[in-house]
Order: C-alpha cells, then sequence, then structure tokens
C-alpha cells in the first residue's frame, strides 16, 4: 500500500521527520559504506517506508526508520561484495579503489561490520541500552553485547598494530 | 580510558561527517520519488551517488522480499523489520453513534445550551460573512465532470493544495517545479473549465542563498484582506534551515507579494509554522505553531501560536491563549491546533494529540477552551493525519483520516455548538479529502476505495452532501472521464462549483452544474 495518499508526504509527517532527521542522519553517517551520501540512504529509507505505512502510525518510527537503512546498507554491501567477486573473476583491472568519504584516521572503525558500528554508534554516542539497540537491529542483546565487544576487540588490535 | 573517549569522538566524527541536506531537501526528493519521479530526479541530481545502487536495492529488495515471503510461510509473520507497528483497530462498518444522538442540525432550536453561552461571539466580534455564501444551489442536484485539461497545464510533480474564488475568479495555489526546484505555483480560471498558470513569481522563489532547501508552499488560503491571503511556509536561513511561517496577499490571484519579511510570524530566534488561516472575526485569524530555538540546536519544543490581522498585512501574535492553551505539550508528544473555522457560535478549532483529536473552542479567538476529551471519545484510531473542519450556518464537522490494516477511511464528527460531538462515517472505505460548509449544508469531496493493483491509489473519485453532517448522500459524478484518484478541494464558482483533485495522471479539476 503506498502510504503517502496522493504521493503527497502528508504535513505531520514532515514535522515528524524534521525532528527525526538529525539523528537518522547521523546513524546513516556510521553505518554506510563508503561512496555513499548518508542523506541519500535516509531518502532512500523515508521512501521505503512511507511505501508500506504512514510515518505518524509508527509506534517507533525513529527505529523503524534506523533498522530500514540498516537493511539498506546491508543490502549496498551484499551487492558490492558480488560485484567483487565477479571483477576478481573476470581478473579485470578491476580494484578500483572507491574514493572514502570518510577521514583516513577512521579507516579502522569503517573497517567494523555496519551492525558493529551501529551497535558501538548506538550505545556510546547516542547513549541507548543494549536491550534497545537489540530490539532497532533485530538481534538478542546477548548478541548486540558480542558484537560491541568483538567490535571493541578489533578496534584495541588495530590501535596496537599501528602503535608498534 | 583513552581508548574509550577516542572511540566516541570518532564516532562522532563519523556521524557529523559531510555536509547534511537538510529535512526538507530529503523529504522533497523523497516526495519526487513517491510521486515516481525517482528516475529523472536521480539522473538530473548532481549528487547521485545513490543512482546506482538504488536500482540494485530494489533488485536486492525483490530478492529479500522473496526471502521474506519464505519466512512468512514457514513463521507465519511478515513484517521483517522490528518496529511494532500500531495497527488501529478495523473501521466500523456501520455507522457509530458515541452519545445520544443529537437532533439534526436543521432542527436545532435557537434555545442555547449552557456550554453554549461562552461561544457566543460579542456583537463587535460578528464574524465577517463566510467565503461561501449561503447560496441558492441545491448539492444535491448538482452533477459533478471531470474538466478535460490540455496537457500543457501542468508538468510531472505539480500538485494543487488550494482551490479558492475571488470575486469570480478560481484560483488554484499548488506546488510546480522551476528549472530543477520545486516552487509554490498558481493557477486561474474565469470559468472552472479553461485555465492557465500563472507565470513564475520570484516572491515565491525564497530559496535563501547557499541553502540546499526548496521553498516550502501555501498551507491555506482565504478570501480576506486586500483580496487574497495565503499562508504557508518557506526554508529559513542559517545551519538549521528551519521553517518559517510566511504569509502572501495578492489583490486578484494573479499578482502576489510577501507580507511582513520581519513580522511576527519571523525570528532569528523562533521556528513558526502556519497550518489555518481563516476569516472571521472580523479580520483573519491564522493559527500553527512556535519555538523557540536553542541556541546551535535544530529542534525545539512547539507551542501553538495564533496571529490576528484586521487587514491581511498587519499581524499581531496573541501572547495570553489562556492557560489551558499555554500549557500544551511540546509536539510531538502534545498537541497543536490544526484547523480553524467559526460561525456566529464562535470558534472551533481541531488539532491533534497523541491519543486522538482534539477540539478547541473560542468565543474572541483569544481565549481558547479545549472540549473535554470525553465529549469526543471514542476515538478508535491513532492517526494524525487528515483533519478536516468546516462550519454552516448550523454546526461543525470535523473528519479525520483513519488507518485499518492495509485501507484507510475518514471518521466524520459533527457538533452543534463545538463542544459535544458525535461520530460517524460515511463507509468503511471513504476517505474524505475536504469538507466545506455552504448555507446550512455540508459537502465533503475524497474518494472510495483503492484500485486493486497494491499501489493504494485511491479508486473513486467521490462527493458527498449533508443536511445534519450526520446522514450522507452520495452525490451525482459523471463518470465518463472520471478517472481513478480522489477529489481534495471545493469551491464555489464557474458554473457552481469547482474542485481540484488528484489522479494517476496528475492534478484534476471537476465541476458541478445544477
Amino acid at each position: 500500500m503506498v502510504s503517502a495518499f496522493d504521493g503527497r508526504i502528508e504535513f505531520n509527517e514532515r514535522l515528524l521527520f524534521e525532528e527525526l532527521y538529525e539523528p537518522l542522519r547521523r546513524f546513516a553517517a556510521v553505518v554506510m559504506p563508503p561512496g555513499l551520501d548518508p542523506d541519500d540512504l535516509v531518502q532512500e529509507a523515508l521512501v521505503r517506508v512511507l511505501r508500506k505505512h504512514r510515518l505518524n502510525d509508527l509506534e517507533h518510527p525513529a527505529a523503524f526508520l534506523r533498522r530500514t537503512i540498516l537493511n539498506l546498507v546491508w543490502n549496498e554491501r551484499r551487492r558490492r561484495r558480488i560485484r567483487r567477486r565477479a571483477e576478481a573473476e573476470w581478473a579485470a583491472s578491476a580494484s578500483r579503489p572507491v574514493a572514502p568519504t570518510f577521514p583516513s584516521d577512521l579507516t579502522d572503525l569503517m573497517r567494523l561490520s555496519p551492525q558493529a558500528r551501529a551497535v558501538l554508534y548506538l550505545v556510546e554516542v547516542e547513549g541507548f541500552r543494549f536491550d534497545e539497540v537489540a530490539e532497532m537491529l533485530g538481534c538478542s542483546s546477548a548478541a548486540a553485547r558480542k558484537r560491541a565487544s568483538r567490535a571493541r576487540k578489533h578496534l584495541q588490535a588495530a590501535l596496537a598494530a599501528e602503535t608498534l | 580510558m583513552d581508548t574509550e573517549r577516542n572511540l566516541k569522538h570518532d564516532l562522532e566524527r563519523l556521524a557529523n561527517n559531510g555536509q547534511p541536506w537538510g529535512a526538507q531537501t530529503v523529504l522533497d526528493r523523497a516526495e519526487l520519488e513517491l510521486r515516481g519521479r525517482a528516475a529523472s530526479w536521480v539522473l538530473d541530481s548532481p549528487r547521485a551517488r545513490w543512482s546506482r545502487p538504488v536500482a540494485v536495492i530494489f533488485l536486492s529488495a525483490l530478492v529479500v522480499g522473496v526471502s521474506v515471503g519464505v519466512s512468512v510461510l514457514l513463521t507465519g509473520t511478515r513484517d521483517p523489520l522490528p518496529p511494532a507497528v500500531t495497527e488501529a483497530p478495523a473501521p466500523p462498518t456501520t455507522t457509530v453513534s458515541t452519545t445520544q444522538p443529537p437532533p439534526s442540525l436543521s432542527e436545532i432550536t435557537p434555545t442555547v445550551p449552557v456550554e453554549v453561552e461562552e461561544l457566543l461571539v460579542p456583537a463587535a466580534l460578528a464574524p465577517d460573512p463566510p467565503d461561501v455564501p449561503s447560496a441558492s444551489l441545491n448539492l444535491a442536484e448538482l452533477t459533478w465532470s471531470r474538466v478535460e485539461l490540455p496537457e500543457s497545464l501542468f508538468t510531472e510533480g505539480d500538485y494543487l493544495s488550494q482551490i479558492v474564488t475571488l470575486d469570480s475568479r478560481l484560483v488554484l495555489l499548488g506546488m510546480g517545479t522551476c528549472g530543477d526546484e520545486r516552487v509554490a505555483a498558481v493557477w486561474t480560471s474565469e470559468d472552472g473549465y479553461a485555465w492557465s498558470r500563472v507565470p513564475h513569481d520570484p516572491v515565491f522563489h525564497l530559496k535563501p542563498l547557499g541553502s540546499p532547501q526548496c521553498p516550502k508552499v501555501f498551507r491555506d488560503v482565504v478570501v480576506g484582506g486586500p483580496g487574497l491571503v495565503a499562508v504557508g511556509q518557506i526554508a529559513g536561513p542559517g545551519p538549521t534551515h528551519t521553517l518559517k511561517g510566511v504569509i502572501w496577499t495578492s489583490p486578484d490571484g494573479l499578482n502576489w507579494s510577501r507580507v511582513s519579511p520581519d513580522g511576527p510570524l519571523e525570528s532569528e530566534t523562533e521556528q513558526t509554522s502556519v497550518y489555518s488561516v481563516y476569516r472571521g472575526g472580523p479580520g483573519l485569524v491564522a493559527i500553527g505553531q512556535a519555538c523557540e530555538l536553542p541556541p546551535g540546536q535544530a529542534g525545539c519544543e512547539r507551542r501553538p501560536a495564533i496571529w490576528t490581522s484586521q487587514d491581511g498585512l498587519t499581524w499581531t501574535r496573541i501572547e495570553q491563549l489562556g492557560d489551558e492553551v499555554a500549557s500544551i505539550p511540546s509536539w510531538p508528544s502534545g498537541t497543536f491546533l490544526d484547523t480553524v473555522v467559526s460561525n456566529q457560535n464562535g470558534f472551533v478549532a481541531v488539532g491533534a494529540s497523541d491519543n486522538g483529536m482534539t477540539v478547541w473552542t473560542s468565543p474572541d479567538r483569544t481565549t481558547w477552551t479545549r472540549v473535554p476529551r470525553e465529549n469526543t471519545s471514542p476515538q478508535t484510531c491513532f492517526q494524525w493525519l487528515g483533519l478536516h473542519l468546516a462550519a454552516s450556518d448550523s454546526g461543525f464537522v470535523a473528519t479525520r483520516k483513519c488507518n485499518s490494516g492495509s485501507s484507510e477511511y475518514s471518521t466524520v464528527w459533527t457538533s452543534v455548538d463545538g463542544r459535544n460531538w458525535t461520530s460517524t462515517t460515511i463507509g468503511s472505505d471513504v476517505v474524505i479529502g475536504d469538507i466545506v460548509g455552504i448555507g446550512s449544508s455540508f459537502l465533503a469531496v475524497g474518494s472510495t476505495g483503492q484500485v486493486d493493483d497494491g499501489s493504494g491509489t485511491p479508486a473513486n473519485p467521490a462527493i458527498w452532501t449533508s443536511t445534519d453532517g450526520i446522514t450522507w448522500v452520495p452525490a451525482e459524478l459523471d463518470i465518463t472521464n472520471a478517472g481513478s484518484g480522489s477529489i481534495s478541494g471545493v469551491a464555489l464558482g464557474g458554473p457552481g462549483l469547482v474542485a481540484k483533485g488528484w489522479s494517476p495522471e496528475g492534478p484534476t479539476i471537476w465541476v458541478a452544474t445544477p
């Protein structure tokens, strides 16, 4: 069902989105793969959600949109993985580096999976509890903790390697 | 500890990476995509880094959809997301009366109940004549037909938001495109059949320099002041591009001026929204919201705001709205006023709250009293959208759109005095796009059903009339070229009445002839 009745986003939905935009955009910037624009991601997530729901009908619109963003990122990662595999198979001059849109010293963070970045960001910066994060990401609280713990270990290992 | 601090710092840097487009730009682009312009927009956009992924994501979504379908078969669950979406209960299939059925509006005697006394308007504040005169039109005997419009009248992405009649000229306000940008647009007609678009006026092109925002557009229009008075919003300057309430006036519907750029609706430290303007009091009243912007932050706490004007050119904000309004908590957790109308009994405004429609009354547009929730209960769905309100000589009708699973319907609320309300529905698949009071009657426009293609497109444009707000009679529509879609606004003019609407092919115009 197209929730936007005539393709228009209702005024109250706009007001609600204005409230949600900034944290969503920040979340998208954290979890997105390199080469994308977080606003593109937020826009696509918004379109996806509005095609099926009224924003104001959602009990937790911010969580819904965050989850949609993460799903989009996951799909995009899968697409890239498939493309990389194909390029490798063809042995073409394939491994064209994608210009990063983030500062180079954040590379370690970007090597983490989007889910791991999402957990770290939501807990560390947004201040969510693990059970809340788990609900947003569709995993158990224990799994969210584990992801965060693993991510920290990866980052610490990377830091240690750099300082050697 | 340092590592923790660095991690947080790095995550913050990641989160703040790049230049945000702003909520309005994202909304506008999302809206374009929802309206089927995704492809051209993406191709035109210089920032189309998502363009390639979009196509792939749709394919991926297809794959995910199949996976979900399998998941549905296996687990019985449907939504891959966790979001605990609130599903509204099923719509009533029969007329619902929440209290004792009120007498027909036409049967009401001048006996004034106690509650109404406070609504009586002082003689000095007697409202102006309504925009829609108590016409001799017999609404039940009108035949509606869709006007054939030249393709050149509208371009892709145009939509119509308001229709109004100034003298004999019909004026449509809406949104169009100007280059790559969406801008406010105006169309006029002398007879309802032949329409022309007013050349783009820079007064509507208020994009602040360097801002990624598009200008906001009309929210409401009314006959008053020097001719027409329209309210709307534009994007404000500064890093947060906050919204600004704006008022435009026009003597003829063709030439427009922006009122008081530095007036009470605009402030460096305050964000304003204007939702509705109404003539009555005498003079004009505009309602909306305002909120003080904490320095450096985009969010703010919204409070209801009301402005009044005698001439449409000079506006004054009412500072004291009364304790009840002043104590309204901030949106979205609280309540706001959305639409206001008046008749000889005073002013009625409807708004939304976290648990449904709220109604306010005022004898003088300054002091507002919230109608007790039990007077508008039960409200069977949680839906803030699609609020419409109309006044006739004998009462008020408010409508509110609800969702029921995959379908939508409108609930109709009727009141004689503005304080005691009774709910009903026209039909379980009826969605009302607008409602007006004409004389002692009401006219509702909207749609019934949905096209059976999963797109949610309204199936049948429809119009109803009522003399009491409770019993609604479908108007006669010439379905020869009706098409699918909906009707969303109506005004007196042309051969009788003229309505505007929407179809998958674009904006539509309807005329009613006796």
